[in-house]
């Protein structure tokens, strides 16, 4: 047998995620696949055990780096919490609404229906990003920044109020009502009011 | 041919539903839903012009029983907190409900070759909000909440109670329970309450 490569699995990756996308992920078979790559489906399934293992590893792939990225954003030594946050923000939907994330997101809401594809990719994907948050939520709480709450919660908290008005409309393939970046601010903003400590709110978008 | 009537139409709608509900809405075809009704496809057709717009107005049905009231009810008088409790757990027990998650997942699923999501959107679930846009107005002006948009303050009570019980939903976690519900939409609606007091 061959020896297994990182190109190849690359190769491979790259091709199933262009079919999934193209096609959906149950009308995309092991099959089309490996005929794409170019090789044999033993080949294939030597990569990746199942059509599933496969797509969770095209999801992290193309999610792993860029959600290390926006969580890198937040560094606690950074005294200017708002514009950490905003930046955060921001990064954060970016990455949520590309339009390969949003294909991603689809299946993976797509095939939760009859399979167990959809909590396995949000164990890989969501569920350990908002817990790298709330990590950062308790240091503040910690400091004394943010005032005592269970910091998994708050961390939450920002989730729904960053995506408040727009991830429903991007899933259902609309542009959001609420303006991006005046979005970002209010929540933000919104958080710090229930979180901070004396932190004096401006007033944007919020006076209006 | 017959003349058109409520009654009938309501019987379609329903039968579509379970249907959609007990096969999905992909595999469900218009031939299987006007053999439960009981009667020609081409009556079936005189009501609605095609599945889409079918299913279109069985979702929007399940949502309207289900949730009307409840829009209705928290402009009503008494103690805010409470209304937006009463209220927000009649929405999230409708949001996840099984078979508003399926059609939820169908819509998603399409969402590249059909409207239909969208359409839901403007002629319902957005309007659904302005009405709580609406009584949150009305609490500014009273003085309970401080001022801001109307409608941005409605999206933010949203976000606070649906996180992350809808997304946790949607991607399969069926571990999800009533008490769940309660504690997530309680603590959610302290921080919005905090968070836009006057």
């Amino acid at each position: 047998m061959r020896m297994k490569t990182d190109e190849r699995r690359k190769g491979i990756l790259s091709a199933a995620g262009a079919a999934f996308r193209e096609f959906g992920f149950s009308r995309t078979s092991m099959a089309a696949i490996s005929a794409k790559v170019g090789g044999s489906k033993a080949t294939l399934y030597s990569y990746f055990k199942s059509k599933d293992e496969l797509f969770a590893a095209v999801m992290f792939e193309a999610m792993e780096e860029q959600g290390q990225q926006v969580l890198a954003l937040l560094d606690p030594s950074d005294p200017d919490l708002r514009g950490v946050l905003e930046r955060f923000g921001a990064a954060y939907l970016s990455m949520l609404l590309g339009a390969e994330a949003l294909a991603n997101t689809r299946i993976a809401i797509a095939e939760a229906e009859s399979s167990k594809l959809g909590a396995k990719l949000y164990d890989l994907g969501p569920r350990p990003f908002w817990e790298a948050v709330a990590a950062y939520i308790e240091t503040l709480m910690s400091q004394g920044l943010l005032v005592a709450a269970p910091p998994a919660l708050a961390a939450l908290h920002l989730q729904g109020l960053l995506e408040a008005g727009v991830m429903e409309p991007a899933l259902f393939g609309v542009e959001p009502l609420l303006e991006r970046r005046g979005g970002v601010k209010a929540a933000v903003d919104l958080f710090l009011r229930r979180y901070a400590l004396d932190e004096p709110s401006t007033s944007g978008l919020m006076g209006r | 041919m017959r003349v058109k009537t409520d009654e009938r139409r309501r019987g379609i709608v329903d039968a579509a539903w379970e249907l959609f509900k007990e096969n999905g809405f992909e595999r469900t075809t218009m031939s299987e839903i006007s053999e439960r009704v009981g009667g020609s496809k081409a009556t079936l057709y005189s009501y609605f012009k095609s599945k889409d717009e079918l299913f279109a107005a069985a979702m929007e049905q399940a949502i309207l029983e289900r949730t009307d009231e409840a829009f209705a009810r928290v402009g009503l008088s008494g103690d805010l907190e409470r209304r937006l409790l009463t209220f927000a757990q009649t929405y999230m027990e409708m949001r996840l409900a099984p078979d508003m998650i399926g059609a939820d997942r169908a819509l998603i699923a399409q969402a590249d070759q059909s409207d239909l999501g969208v359409s839901l959107l403007r002629r319902l679930v957005v309007p659904q909000w302005k009405k709580l846009a609406g009584v949150l107005e009305q609490e500014m002006s009273a003085g309970r909440l401080r001022r801001a948009d109307p409608y941005l303050a409605a999206m933010h009570f949203r976000g606070l109670i649906e996180s992350d019980l809808l997304e946790r939903r949607l991607h399969g976690d069926e571990t999800i329970t009533a008490r769940d519900i309660k504690a997530n939409t309680a603590f959610g609606i302290d921080a919005f309450l905090r968070a836009y007091s006057a």
